[in-house]
């Protein structure tokens, strides 16, 4: 009663403009932790791009055929599990360099087979007006539970192990980690929650089109984990606010987003490698440091974020004998 | 053999040029630097642009438009060099980190290179002026024919591709160059300067990508911003064909993968091209990771 309709609209066109973006935040935060996991255990694996793309054309698939949201996400988990098991025992020779190249092939050729599956995936032009079955919250759930999963692998044992992979292989071959199996395991939990990205994307806005794929996502989920940081979940999760943020609040930079994020990636990879989460944390530990007076929370916060260069995490690892926690 | 065969192997020729002096650059920078650029797509999109701009701004033909083209884009890739690489190199020193680093901001650059040819071509095709070029059409015999554009591309991509290992086997800087591949900390007591070694293989593998991208424009008509991004994976597979850093190697390789290419659209399944060049290239990885020819020294695949 009384109220104005038109303020009424704007202010449901504000909730809608808004709800996407969060939407949009937390499918790239997905994405983001799924290029995280590989890159801090020194996997160079950029092939989630590959698997956002196959994950969300399942469930877009499927959910057009009337399936039902849980049995589409099983699919699209299983799918992404055996996919990605395969594709490591493909690529399990391949280190550094090689494994980057060929990931970045494959996100390449995954755009190229949807693209040509005309019958199947709509061709170029994507698929439409798949129904829409999440909303924001539960999403929320979706990110949430992996920002868990990752949040136990970047503490204690799990963690150290993570690190001592990521800064010497062969040290961590010697430490009595199945390096091998460790990366196989990194690269289909990285496929998963690619997988599980591409999925929530196409469930919650109704449409995928093979060019969201392909070298752009690469670019952007770069962005995302190069600008917040790829030591902690909280880092995906900062940069996927930040990077989509920006260019709404921000709008005449909309037709130049290539520019600032190349530009951001560029500089923050040099100056701040650990990015904002980074940045900050070095910063709080700077002030509670001066405030104190003391060395003592400089090992504290080794277990939270991790120094940048690696040798003296490789020393984390608990020798034999030692009890953990022993300087 | 038919006419129709002789026709597809000269297509072939012509593509297989265009992929050698991309790729070219790529192993050559991976090779010698441990730099895998992900920009190299960006600057073969770069050179047709810079050409665009450069005869739409003053009526020259392509022998003063290619120079030109070659040079902006091999200064633009000093610049990756001298303002991101180089400070890489100098304050990270753990390899890994190093390398992933560098990669890192080379998809940063090629996003910024993109970007502003996108914008500044209204993300549509764009066409190097008729004035530049004219392709003419030679025809041999009843059936067989033959562009003088072929002609310059095979001409061009063997000369420069001979140029280029010759230099490297048998030069001076090619011998320093080749040390600094080996061990860039040591050969820095003999008196390398790897900075400028740095430099000017990041240029000339620029210079390379922009003829490739130049050719390339003119003998499909026109192209777009999204150029790079498909090039590059033929590019992954014909260095990885040739083995990393092998000049050789990269040349044969760029001619085996078009051959491919061409008998695979020849055999009515065109559109699944990118899915057999992605094949290939797990093969070789699998199979044979230093390449087909092998390189000198292999390590760490």
């Amino acid at each position: 009663m009384g109220h104005d309709p038109v303020l009424l609209a704007s202010l449901g066109s504000f909730f809608q403009t808004n709800a996407s973006t969060v939407q949009t935040m937390l499918v790239d935060a997905l994405l983001a932790f799924s290029v995280q996991i590989c890159l801090r255990a020194g996997v160079f694996s950029l092939g989630s791009v590959a698997f956002w793309s196959l994950g969300g054309y399942t469930a877009g698939i499927m959910a057009k055929h009337g399936q039902p949201t849980v049995l589409a996400f099983a699919v699209v988990i299983a799918g992404a599990v055996v996919l990605g098991a395969v594709m490591s025992v493909a690529l399990a020779r391949l280190h550094g360099l090689y494994l980057a190249m060929a990931t970045v092939a494959l996100d390449l050729v995954v755009v190229v087979l949807i693209t040509n599956a005309t019958s199947i995936t709509g061709g170029a032009e994507g698929l439409f007006a798949i129904p829409v079955r999440l909303g924001t919250g539960w999403t929320v759930g979706v990110v949430a539970v992996a920002a868990g999963v990752l949040a136990l692998t970047e503490r204690g044992r799990a963690g150290r192990v993570v690190r001592v992979m990521r800064n010497d292989s062969d040290v961590a071959a010697a430490l009595g980690i199945r390096v091998r199996r460790m990366e196989r395991a990194v690269f289909v939990g990285s496929a998963v929650l690619g997988a599980l990205s591409g999925a929530c994307y196409a469930l919650l806005f109704s449409t995928i089109q093979p060019s969201q794929g392909g070298f752009s996502a690469i670019v952007t989920a770069l962005t995302i984990v190069v600008l917040g940081g790829m030591e902690t979940w909280v880092g995906g999760l900062v940069g996927a606010v930040v990077v989509v943020g920006l260019p709404l609040w921000a709008t005449p930079i909309s037709t130049w987003t290539g520019v600032i994020y190349g530009g951001a990636i560029i500089v923050v990879a040099m100056v701040a490698p650990r990015g904002l989460v980074g940045l900050v944390h070095d910063g709080v530990r700077q002030v509670v440091t001066l405030g104190r007076g003391r060395g003592r929370n400089r090992n504290d916060s080794q277990d939270v974020g991790g120094p940048a260069s690696g040798d003296v995490t490789a020393m984390g690892i608990p020798a034999p004998g030692v009890p953990q926690g022993a300087p | 053999m038919n006419a129709q065969t002789v026709n597809q192997i000269i297509d072939a020729l012509a593509l297989g040029s265009v992929y050698a002096l991309f790729a070219l650059g790529l192993s050559l920078v991976w090779g010698v630097l441990d730099v895998l650029n992900l920009a190299q797509g960006a600057l073969f999109l770069l050179g047709p642009f810079v050409a665009y701009e450069v005869a739409r701004a003053l009526p020259m033909p392509l022998i003063a438009v290619l120079p030109i083209a070659m040079v902006v884009t091999g200064l633009v890739a000093v610049v990756l060099e001298v303002g991101i690489f180089r400070y890489v190199r100098r304050t990270v020193d753990d390899r890994k980190r190093r390398e992933l680093t560098m990669l890192i901001t080379s998809i940063g650059a090629a996003a910024i290179i993109t970007q502003v040819v996108a914008n500044k071509t209204g993300n549509t095709i764009f066409f190097i002026p008729h004035q530049v070029f004219q392709p003419v059409t030679y025809a041999i015999g009843k059936h067989v024919r033959v562009s003088n554009l072929d002609i310059i591309l095979l001409v061009l991509a063997l000369a420069l591709g001979v140029a280029l290992g010759q230099w490297v086997r048998r030069s001076r800087h090619g011998r320093a160059l080749r040390a600094v591949a080996f061990d860039a900390r040591r050969s820095g007591l003999f008196g390398v300067s790897a900075d400028r070694l740095a430099a000017f293989t990041l240029f000339v593998s620029g210079a390379l990508a922009a003829a490739a991208g130049v050719l390339f424009s003119l003998s499909v008509g026109g192209i777009d911003s999204t150029v790079g991004d498909s090039y590059l994976l033929t590019a992954f597979a014909v260095v990885i064909l040739g083995g990393v850093g092998s000049i050789a190697g990269t040349v044969i390789g760029a001619f085996l993968v078009a051959g491919a290419e061409t008998a695979v659209t020849a055999a009515g399944i065109g559109q699944w091209q990118n899915a057999i060049v992605f094949g290939v290239i797990l093969l070789v990885l699998a199979l044979r990771p230093e390449g087909i020819f092998r390189a000198q020294r292999t390590q760490r695949v």
